[in-house]
C-alpha cells in the first residue's frame, strides 16, 4: 500500500489565539487507501478541506492531528519533516504556490534536488547532469528556460505558478504526487500539457491524489477511483463514472450523506 | 569640548516663578509645587537632546514669558477669534478656556447622560476618576503642571456612546509676553464612545502649554481632532499622552498652520490587545513657521494596529520636523504599525526634517515606514494645466491633494469639509496674504 | 566534564572556521597607551617626524573626547589601557612571497577566502588578478602584482610605506576626509595606527586588476587599527576589496579602523567589505568589537562612490561608510546586508550629505537579525540648500529570525531645497512561514531553506558585489545564521 491513511482528524487553531476553545475541527475522521500505480481523484465543495488533507500529507505547520494514522509506504510519517517525506517521495503541488523573492528558480530546484538526494543518502547531482534533466523537462512542459531565471514563482501567471509545479514533480520524480487543484487556472491548452507531463510520470511505482473541481481535467487524467469528500470526511468513493454523476448532479445528495 | 548650555530666559522665568498657587485649585498645589522641583532639576531640553533635535526651542523661548496672573481681555478680539475658526462648524457642546481659564459666559456645555464634563477650577477637591498626574522625566509637562490653571475633566460611562462631542477651545487673548498652562484628562470607560475638538486660537508672543490625557479602557473609542490656528506669534507646547485598553480604538488627527512654533508630542501606549491607534498629521505652514512632532507608539501588547500618516506642507521659510517611532515590546506579537512621513516644499528656503523610527523587540511582527521629500510633481502640475487649470489653481489643488488624505479619516462631516475646504484656500490665500503685503 | 567542553569546543569550530590561531613569533608593544607608545610605533616604523607630530596630535585630542554612546550597542567599558598597540611578525620587510613566513601563508590556506588568494599568492594560471595587500596583526606582510601595478602607474603598497615614500600625497590627503577629532574612534586610529593600505590612481587610469586588502588579527590583547587611504584622480577608476577574519578569542578584541576615500573629477571607486571578524560564542563571550570610520569624500565633479559590505562577523559592529557628495553630479552608493546571531550588535548604516547640484546617492540595506542579536541600521540622509537636482532612494528592509532578537531602523531626513527629492522606505516582518513550508515540501530542510530565502532577501546587495566575493558571501550567510531555527 502506497499510501493509507486512517480515520484522520485535524483541526486547527485560528490566528487569534485569544479565541481559547475556538479551535476548528477540518478534517473528521477521513479515512482513504490507495496502491502504487494508482490515479485517485479527490473531489469535494469549497471548504470541505481537500487543500487542509493535502497540507497534513505534507506535514505543514499549524495544523493538529488529534487522531488517525498516516502510513506513507507503510511507515507512519506524521512526526517527520516536511523535507523528510519529500526525501521520502512525497510531493504536493500547491493550490496556492508560494513567491519567494531573490531565490532564482533555478537555484531552488537544484538545493531541493541535491537536499532530497542527500537525505536519501545518494550522490549529488552534478550541475551539467541537473541543467541537462530539468532543460528536457521544462521543454516537454513548454516552459522556456528564461523562467527558471527569474525568482521562484514571482510575478508568474496563475497558469505559469501551476506548469511550474509540474515541472518540479517531473524533475524531482517523487513516487507519491498530490496534486491540488494543478487545473486551476491553466488555458486549455495548458490543461493540456499538464495533463500529458502528469501522464508521463503514470506508471507502476508511482501514485497520483488528484484534488480538483472539474470533470474535465480527468478527461485528461484518467482516475482510477474517485472520491468525494465534504465536511472533512470522504462520503463516498467510486470509479469514474462517480465525477460525472457529480457533474450532473451536484453536491446536493453527498451534502445529506455527511 | 562641549560648551556649557546657556540657559533660555523662559527658563530662568520658570523656574524662578513660584509654582501657581490658586485658591480655587488649591488642592493642586502641592502636586504643583513637586512638579516645579522635579522640572528645576530637569531643566529645559537641550539642542542635543535627540527628542527636540530639530526644535531649536533655544530661538524660540529666549523671552521671559512669565507665568500670566491675570489679563487684559479684549472682548471685541476675543469674540473675533470665537466666530471664524475651523472647529467652530462641529456640532458640539463647548468649552472655552480664555487666557487660561474657564469661561462660563462662552461656553456652551449640554448634558447627556453618562458623560461628566467640568473645569479643573469647578473642581473644589481632587477628582477620583481624574488621574492628571505629570510625567517625572518630561520637563514640559512638569512645568505644565507647576503653572497648570485650569483644564477640563472629561469622564464618558461605561457603555455610552456619547452624541455629543465636545470642542474645546484654548485662547489667548492679551496674554503678551506671558505663558498659560492648560491640562485636560478625557477617561472613556469601557464600551464607551466619544469625540473631542481642540482648538488652539489668538495669541501674540506669548507661549501656551496644553498637555491632554486620556485613558480609553476596553471596548471603548475616542477620536479627537485638534486644529492649530494660532496666530504668527504664538508658541504652541501641546501634548497628547494616551493609553489605550483592550479592543480599544484612539483616532487623532491634527492640523498644524498656525502659531510661530509648535511642538506636538503625542504618546500612545497599549495597555491590552488587538487594540488600534491613529495618529495622523497635516501640516500646512509658510512663513517663518516652524511645527515639530514627537511622536511614539509603543506596542507593548500583541495584536495591535497602528497607522501614523503625516502630510506636511512648507512654503517660503517654514521649517517643518517629524520623529515618530514605533516601538514593539517582547511578546507584542502580530503587531501591525505602518507609518508613513511626508514632505512638500514649495518655497525656496523651506525645509524638512524627518525621522520615521522603528525599534522592533519581537518577530512576528510586520512593520514598515516610508518617507519622501520633495516639491510638487511637475508632471501632474503640466497634466492640470494641460486640461486648462490655472498654474495657481493647479498648484492649491495638488497641494490640497497631499494633504488630502490626513482629513479624510477625520468622520466628523462637517469638520471634515471645513479642514478640507481650507487646505483647498490656503495656498492661495497665503498668496493673496503676501500679495497684499507687498 | 571535560568532554563536554571537547566538545564544545568542536561545535565552536564547526560555527567559526576561521578561528584558529597562527602560531608566529610576534613582537609587540607593552600594554597601554602613552606617548612613549606612539613614540614607540613611530620608530618602529621609521616614520618621518611630522607623521609622529600628526600621531601626537591627534592622541591629545583623542584624551580629550568621549566614548561615543549614541549607538544601540551595549557593553562593558573597554580598558584602553589594557591592551596591546603594537604587534607585529618579528620576519618584516618581505622582497618576495617566498620570505613570507610559511605559517602566515598556511592562515591563507586554512581560511581559503575571500580572494582565492592562495591561487593568487601562489601565482596560478588563469587565477583573477586580484592584487592583495595583507595587513596581519597591525603589520602589512604581502603586497602582490606591484610590479604590473607599477606599470600603470598605480601605487598599491602599505600606508606606512606610502608614508615614506609619498609624503606628499600622504600629507595631501590624510586626515582630509576623516579629520583626527571626527570622532573617539577615528582620533585614536590616528594615534596609533600601525598599517593598511595606500592606493593612489592617477588620472584617466583604470586600474587594471582588483585591490585587496585582507586583515586578520591574531595576537592576544591587541587592538589592530589600520588605516587606508584610497585616492583616484581624475578619470581613474579603482576596485577595492576588503575581507577581514579573527581567531577565536574568550575576551574582547579590538579593531578601530580608518578608511579615507578620496574621488577628484569623474572618478570611481568601488569599496567591497566582508567583515567576518570572530563575532564571539552563543554566550556572547569573545568576539571582536569592530568600530570603524569609513567616509568617501565625492570631491570632484561626475565623481562616484560605492561602498558594498557584508558583515557577518563581529561581537560589536558600529560602522557608517559615508559619502560626502561634494561635487556636481557626484553619485554616492550603500549596499549593505548585516547580519547578527546569537549575542551580537549591529549598529551600521550610511550617511549621504549632498552638498553639490544633481547628487545622487542610494541605499539598500538588508538587516537580518537572528538568535538574542540587535540589529540597527542608522542612516542620515542630508540634502543642502544649494544641493538643488539632488535625489536619494533609501529602502532598508529587516527581516527576523526567532522572537527574542531585535531589528531597529533609524533613519535620519534632512531637506533643505525643495528641488530635491528624497524617498525611503523601510519594512521589517519575520521571515514567512509560507515560503519556509514550501522549500521544505521540497525536500530542504529548515536550517537550508532559511538560508535560501535570506539569501534571496538579499540578492540585490549580493549581485553588487565583485564576483569573488558573491560565492563566499552565500555561504557566511548559510554559516551565520547555523542553530538560528528550530
Ligand atoms: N488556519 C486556518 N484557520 C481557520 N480556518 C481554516 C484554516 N485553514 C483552513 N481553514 C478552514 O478549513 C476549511 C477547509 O479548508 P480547505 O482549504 O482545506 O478547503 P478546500 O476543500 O481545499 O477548499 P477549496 O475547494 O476552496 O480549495 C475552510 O472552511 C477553511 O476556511
Ligand atoms: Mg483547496
Amino acid at each position: 500500500m502506497l499510501l493509507e491513511v486512517k480515520d484522520l482528524r485535524v483541526q486547527v487553531r485560528p490566528e487569534d489565539e485569544e479565541a481559547e476553545g475556538a479551535v476548528k475541527e477540518i478534517l473528521k475522521g477521513l479515512s482513504l487507501a490507495m496502491n502504487a500505480g494508482e490515479v485517485h481523484a479527490i473531489m469535494g465543495p469549497n471548504g470541505s478541506g481537500k487543500s487542509t488533507l493535502s497540507h497534513v500529507l505534507a506535514g505543514k505547520p499549524g495544523y493538529e492531528v488529534t487522531a488517525g494514522e498516516v502510513l506513507f509506504d507503510g511507515e507512519d510519517i506524521l512526526e517527520l519533516e516536511p523535507e523528510e517525506r519529500a526525501a521520502k517521495g512525497l510531493f504536493l503541488a500547491m493550490q496556492y504556490p508560494v513567491e519567494i523573492p531573490g531565490v532564482a528558480y533555478m537555484q531552488f530546484l537544484k538545493v531541493a534536488v541535491n537536499a532530497q538526494r542527500e537525505l536519501r543518502g545518494e550522490e549529488e547531482l552534478s550541475t551539467p547532469d541537473f541543467m541537462r534533466l530539468v532543460r528536457e523537462k521544462a521543454q516537454k512542459l513548454g516552459i522556456s528556460m528564461d523562467m527558471l531565471k527569474r525568482p521562484v514563482n514571482v510575478g508568474f501567471s496563475g497558469g505559469e505558478k501551476k506548469r511550474m509545479e509540474v515541472l518540479q514533480m517531473a524533475v524531482l520524480e517523487p513516487k507519491l504526487c498530490v496534486l491540488d487543484e494543478i487545473d486551476s487556472g491553466l488555458d486549455i491548452d495548458a490543461l493540456k500539457v499538464v495533463a500529458d507531463g502528469v501522464n508521463a510520470l503514470r506508471d507502476a511505482s508511482r501514485g497520483f491524489l488528484v484534488i480538483t473541481h472539474y470533470q474535465r481535467l480527468l478527461n485528461y487524467i484518467e482516475p482510477d477511483f474517485v472520491h468525494i469528500m465534504v465536511n472533512g470526511r470522504i462520503v463516498e468513493s467510486g470509479g469514474k463514472e462517480l465525477a460525472l454523476k457529480l457533474e450532473r448532479e451536484g453536491y446536493a445528495a453527498f451534502q445529506d450523506a455527511a | 569640548m562641549s560648551k556649557p548650555i546657556r540657559r533660555l530666559a523662559a527658563e530662568e522665568t520658570w523656574r524662578e516663578a513660584l509654582p501657581v498657587r490658586d485658591a480655587q485649585t488649591a488642592w493642586l498645589d502641592a502636586a504643583r509645587a513637586e512638579a516645579h522641583a522635579r522640572f528645576a532639576e530637569l531643566g529645559l531640553p537641550t539642542p542635543r537632546t535627540e527628542n527636540w533635535r530639530w526644535s531649536d526651542i533655544h530661538r524660540y523661548l529666549n523671552a521671559p514669558y512669565a507665568p500670566l496672573a491675570e489679563a487684559p481681555l479684549d472682548n471685541d478680539v476675543l469674540q473675533a477669534l470665537l466666530q471664524s475658526h475651523l472647529l467652530g462648524v462641529a456640532d458640539a457642546s463647548v468649552m472655552v478656556f480664555v487666557n487660561g481659564r474657564f469661561s462660563q459666559q462662552h461656553s456652551r456645555i449640554m448634558e447627556e447622560e453618562g458623560v461628566e464634563i467640568l473645569a479643573l477650577s469647578e473642581a473644589p477637591v481632587a477628582i477620583d476618576w481624574a488621574d492628571i498626574a505629570a510625567d517625572a522625566d518630561d520637563a514640559v509637562d512638569l512645568l505644565n503642571m507647576a503653572h497648570v490653571t485650569d483644564g477640563a475633566l472629561i469622564r464618558v460611562r461605561a457603555g455610552v456612546d456619547a452624541s455629543i462631542p465636545l470642542l474645546i477651545v484654548n485662547v489667548a487673548a492679551g496674554a503678551q509676553g506671558h505663558s498659560v498652562a492648560l491640562r485636560h484628562f478625557i477617561r472613556v470607560e469601557e464600551g464607551a464612545h466619544f469625540t473631542l475638538f481642540e482648538a488652539q486660537l489668538g495669541g501674540g508672543d506669548m507661549v501656551a502649554s496644553q498637555i491632554t490625557r486620556a485613558i480609553v479602557h476596553d471596548d471603548a473609542s475616542l477620536t479627537r481632532v485638534q486644529v492649530n490656528e494660532r496666530d504668527e506669534a504664538a508658541i504652541l507646547l501641546a501634548a497628547l499622552k494616551a493609553e489605550v485598553g483592550a479592543h480599544g480604538a484612539l483616532h487623532d488627527t491634527a492640523l498644524l498652520t498656525g502659531g510661530r512654533y509648535t511642538r506636538q508630542n503625542t504618546q500612545v501606549a497599549f495597555t491590552g490587545d488587538h487594540a488600534e491607534a491613529t495618529a495622523n498629521a497635516a501640516y500646512l505652514l509658510r512663513g517663518r513657521q516652524h511645527a515639530d512632532t514627537r511622536l511614539k507608539v509603543l506596542h507593548t501588547q500583541p495584536h495591535c494596529t497602528s497607522r501614523e500618516t503625516f502630510r506636511c506642507v512648507m512654503d517660503e521659510h517654514a521649517r517643518g520636523a517629524f520623529q515618530g517611532l514605533i516601538h514593539v515590546f517582547p511578546g507584542a506579537a502580530k503587531t501591525d504599525g505602518e507609518m508613513s512621513a511626508h514632505g512638500l516644499l514649495l518655497g525656496e528656503d523651506a525645509e524638512f526634517d524627518s525621522k520615521p523610527e522603528l525599534e522592533i523587540y519581537h518577530d512576528d511582527v510586520v512593520c514598515a515606514h516610508g518617507s519622501a521629500v520633495g516639491a510638487l510633481d511637475e508632471q501632474q502640475l503640466f497634466y492640470l494645466r494641460a486640461r486648462g487649470v490655472p498654474e495657481r489653481t493647479a498648484r492649491a489643488m495638488l497641494v490640497a491633494a497631499f494633504v488630502g488624505e490626513v482629513f479624510d479619516a477625520v468622520d466628523d462631516e462637517r469638520v471634515r469639509e471645513a479642514l478640507t475646504a481650507f487646505a483647498e484656500r490656503w495656498l492661495a490665500d497665503g498668496t493673496k496674504a503676501s500679495g497684499e503685503a507687498a | 566534564m571535560a568532554d563536554q567542553d571537547t566538545i564544545r569546543q568542536v561545535e565552536e569550530l564547526k560555527k567559526y572556521k576561521y578561528g584558529f590561531e597562527t602560531q608566529v613569533e610576534t613582537e609587540k608593544a607593552p600594554k597601554g597607551l602613552n606617548e612613549d607608545i606612539i613614540r614607540f610605533i613611530s620608530r618602529k616604523k621609521d616614520e618621518p617626524e611630522w607623521m609622529l607630530q600628526w600621531r601626537l596630535d591627534a592622541y591629545h585630542r583623542w584624551l580629550q573626547m568621549e566614548e561615543p554612546r549614541w549607538a544601540k550597542v551595549h557593553y562593558e567599558p573597554i580598558d584602553y589601557q589594557d591592551l596591546h598597540y603594537y604587534a607585529a611578525p618579528k620576519k618584516k620587510t618581505i622582497k618576495s612571497l617566498d620570505e613570507l613566513d610559511p605559517e602566515i601563508l598556511k592562515t591563507y590556506e586554512k581560511l581559503g577566502i575571500p580572494l582565492r588568494e592562495q591561487e593568487i599568492l601562489a601565482g596560478v594560471e588563469g587565477a583573477p588578478k586580484v592584487a592583495v595587500d595583507a595587513v596581519f596583526d597591525s603589520v602589512s606582510v604581502a603586497t602582490t602584482f606591484r610590479e604590473e601595478l607599477e606599470k600603470a602607474g598605480v601605487i598599491f603598497c602599505p600606508i606606512s610605506e606610502a608614508i615614506k615614500k609619498h609624503p606628499e600625497l600622504v600629507k595631501k590627503y590624510l586626515g582630509s576626509v576623516v579629520p583626527v577629532n571626527d570622532n573617539f574612534f577615528a582620533a585614536l586610529n590616528s594615534a596609533v595606527f600601525t598599517d593598511g593600505s595606500f592606493v593612489y590612481v592617477p588620472k584617466g587610469v583604470r586600474c587594471p586588476m582588483e585591490l585587496s586588502t585582507y586583515f586578520r588579527i591574531n595576537e592576544r590583547n591587541t587592538g589592530q587599527f589600520e588605516r587606508t587611504l584610497i585616492i583616484v584622480d581624475e578619470g581613474g577608476y579603482v576596485s577595492y576589496l576588503e575581507g577581514c577574519t579573527a581567531p577565536m578569542r574568550d575576551e574582547h578584541q579590538l579593531h578601530a579602523a580608518v578608511v579615507e576615500l578620496i574621488a577628484l573629477d569623474d572618478a570611481e571607486i568601488k569599496y567591497s567589505t566582508v567583515q567576518n571578524w570572530y563575532p564571539g560564542d552563543e554566550e556572547g563571550r569573545g568576539g571582536v568589537y569592530n568600530f570603524v570610520t569609513k567616509r568617501a569624500d565625492c570631491r570632484g565633479r561626475n565623481s562616484k562612490v560605492s561602498w558594498t559590505q557584508v558583515e557577518t562577523g563581529s561581537a560589536i559592529t558600529w560602522k557608517y561608510p559615508s559619502c560626502i557628495l561634494r561635487g556636481d553630479n557626484s553619485v554616492g552608493e550603500f549596499y549593505s546586508i548585516a547580519i547578527s546571531n546569537n549575542a551580537q550588535q549591529v549598529d551600521s548604516g550610511t550617511k549621504m550629505l549632498h552638498l553639490g547640484k544633481n547628487t545622487k546617492s542610494r541605499i539598500i540595506s538588508k538587516g537580518i537579525s537572528a538568535g538574542r542579536s540587535q540589529n540597527t541600521y542608522r542612516g542620515l540622509v542630508s540634502i543642502h540648500k544649494k544641493a538643488t537636482g539632488a535625489r536619494n532612494f533609501t529602502q532598508c528592509d529587516s527581516l527576523l529570525i526567532g522572537e527574542k532578537c531585535g531589528a531597529h531602523t533609524v533613519p535620519y531626513i534632512q531637506v533643505k531645497t525643495p528641488h530635491a527629492k528624497v524617498e525611503h522606505e523601510a519594512t521589517t516582518s519575520k521571515i514567512a512561514e509560507e515560503q519556509l513550508f514550501y522549500c521544505r515540501a521540497r525536500g530542504i530542510p529548515e536550517e537550508e531553506a532559511v538560508a535560501l530565502i535570506v539569501n534571496g532577501f538579499v540578492r540585490e546587495v549580493i549581485q553588487k558585489l565583485p564576483m569573488e566575493f558573491m560565492a563566499e558571501t552565500q555561504r557566511l550567510i548559510g554559516i551565520s545564521l547555523e542553530g538560528s531555527v528550530g
